[in-house]
């Protein structure tokens, strides 16, 4: 029993974000509570609806339907990732939100300017977003890493020129310029990786960024915690009711959510970058294993980007949380899709 | 606001069917037949004609203490407690 102090003294309770991380883990129902057991033993309760998200980051778990039944009721969903952190299957409602006017849309804009419009407006938000985290890391290190400083904010110059530059891509739709807009969108990105290299040196070794098949800590946070972001990416624009197939600047392949590599792209430096290089510079052991990060420090990076994600920022001249940012914005593009609505990129402060 | 339920209620199966009903609505045990926690005038409503449905015909009484914040305040205790848990009250399993 909790001495009442403790209970007096409980803020509002937050909604929790459930994680399954030891291999054997189950996920069943008791009464009207999610319940976590291990070996037999009960180790969390939730009723459910205090739950906001369950992810499963284990392998060897395993879920009762009575309690994916009731998820799905209470609109909370379950992400399954495999051990790089990509979602390999989610769990919701069928039917929950297809409206077919959004897709309809979504799939004619291909052709039309509105596809320009909303790939452009990925790249701004992303390059915006590139140019506002070397401005945060470089605030704190004004006076006293002065080096430091001046590197990140050349680099925050040399990025707004990037920025500029994405003001002349013109044409009928996205087909007619992807390449000059991936152009200026790598480039940024070239500059933006270097000035995090300088930023990391000597605090932990970082060989420039790599994506796949990444070995060295830094880059394998980073992979972890983008497949990580990439589970809520694709559940904001299946709330939605787009189609995450059919996506604007990453070309279609078959399988591939391109509307989420496109959507990811606002949303990457402030959900991921920011507690990855916060946690590289602050020291924090990043355990790994044969190559691969250790389940500790996956738990620990997943429970960081959950915080972050409940985090506030401002959006539309209001503070609200990121994981809610997400949402709107999803539903921002299919209502400017379909005509409602403006679009604007979400930019993250510094 | 925060909420004190408390129950006197014979029959075990009935009393643990009552207590679960506290847990589900997120009520922490702090006595053994006493929950406190927060809950919203419809939540409070809620639990409450959940419960009497749960008692049925039942010997029982159980009593809803709404406490707001100025109260709240002037809660105080006198314990000596072994550091045990009481989870375990209704003859669930103790975890």
């Amino acid at each position: 029993m909790k001495p009442l102090d403790l209970i007096l003294d409980s803020p509002e309770s937050e909604k929790q974000h459930i994680i399954l991380s030891n291999f054997g883990a189950s996920l069943g129902k008791k009464s009207g509570r999610l319940v976590v057991r291990e070996k037999g033993q009960i180790v969390t309760e939730v009723p459910f609806d205090q739950v906001e998200q369950v992810t499963v980051i284990t392998s060897g778990a395993s879920l009762s339907t009575d309690a994916i039944e009731e998820c799905v009721r209470h609109g909370i969903e379950i992400n399954l990732l495999d051990f790089r952190g990509t979602p390999y299957a989610k769990l919701f409602a069928p039917g929950l939100t297809a409206t077919v006017k959004t897709r309809r849309e979504q799939l004619l804009a291909f052709n039309d300017q509105r596809s320009l419009f909303l790939a452009k407006s990925f790249v701004r938000g992303k390059i915006q977003n590139q140019i506002n985290t070397l401005k945060y890391f470089a605030k704190y290190r004004k006076s006293a890493r002065q080096e430091v400083y001046a590197y990140l904010q050349d680099a925050a110059i040399l990025m707004e020129k990037n920025l500029q530059e994405l003001t002349g891509v013109d044409g009928l739709n996205i087909d007619a310029v992807r390449g000059p807009l991936m152009s200026v969108e790598g480039r940024a990105a070239t500059r933006y990786w270097d000035a995090v290299a300088f930023l990391l040196k000597g605090y932990v070794e970082f060989p420039g960024r790599e994506n796949r098949g990444a070995t060295d800590p830094v880059n394998s946070l980073l992979n972890y915690g983008y497949a990580v972001l990439e589970a809520r990416v694709l559940g904001a624009v299946l709330q939605a009711g787009l189609d995450p197939y059919a996506g604007f600047l990453h070309v279609d392949r078959p399988g591939k959510a391109s509307l989420v590599y496109d959507f990811i792209e606002e949303f990457r430096q402030p959900v991921v970058d920011r507690p990855v290089l916060a946690m590289a510079i602050a020291g924090v052991e990043i355990g790994m294993e044969a190559d691969r990060l250790g389940d500790g420090t996956k738990r620990e990076l997943l429970e960081r980007i959950t915080q972050r994600l409940s985090a506030s920022e401002r959006f539309d001249g209001k503070k609200y949380p990121l994981q809610a940012i997400l949402l709107r914005q999803a539903r921002r593009m299919a209502s400017y899709l379909r005509g409602d609505q403006k679009y604007k990129p979400f930019v993250c402060g510094w | 606001m925060k909420t004190l339920v408390i129950y006197d209620i014979e029959i075990d199966k009935v009393r643990v069917k009552i207590s679960e009903l506290c847990k589900d609505y997120g009520l922490k045990r702090i006595q053994y037949s006493a929950f406190f926690g927060e809950l919203n005038t419809n939540r409070r409503e809620e639990l409450r004609q959940r419960i009497k449905k749960a008692l049925g015909q039942t010997v029982g009484r159980i009593h809803f203490f709404p406490i707001c914040d100025k109260d709240l305040r002037l809660v105080a205790q006198v314990m000596n407690l072994p550091e045990v848990l009481i989870d375990g009250a209704d003859g669930e399993a103790s975890c």
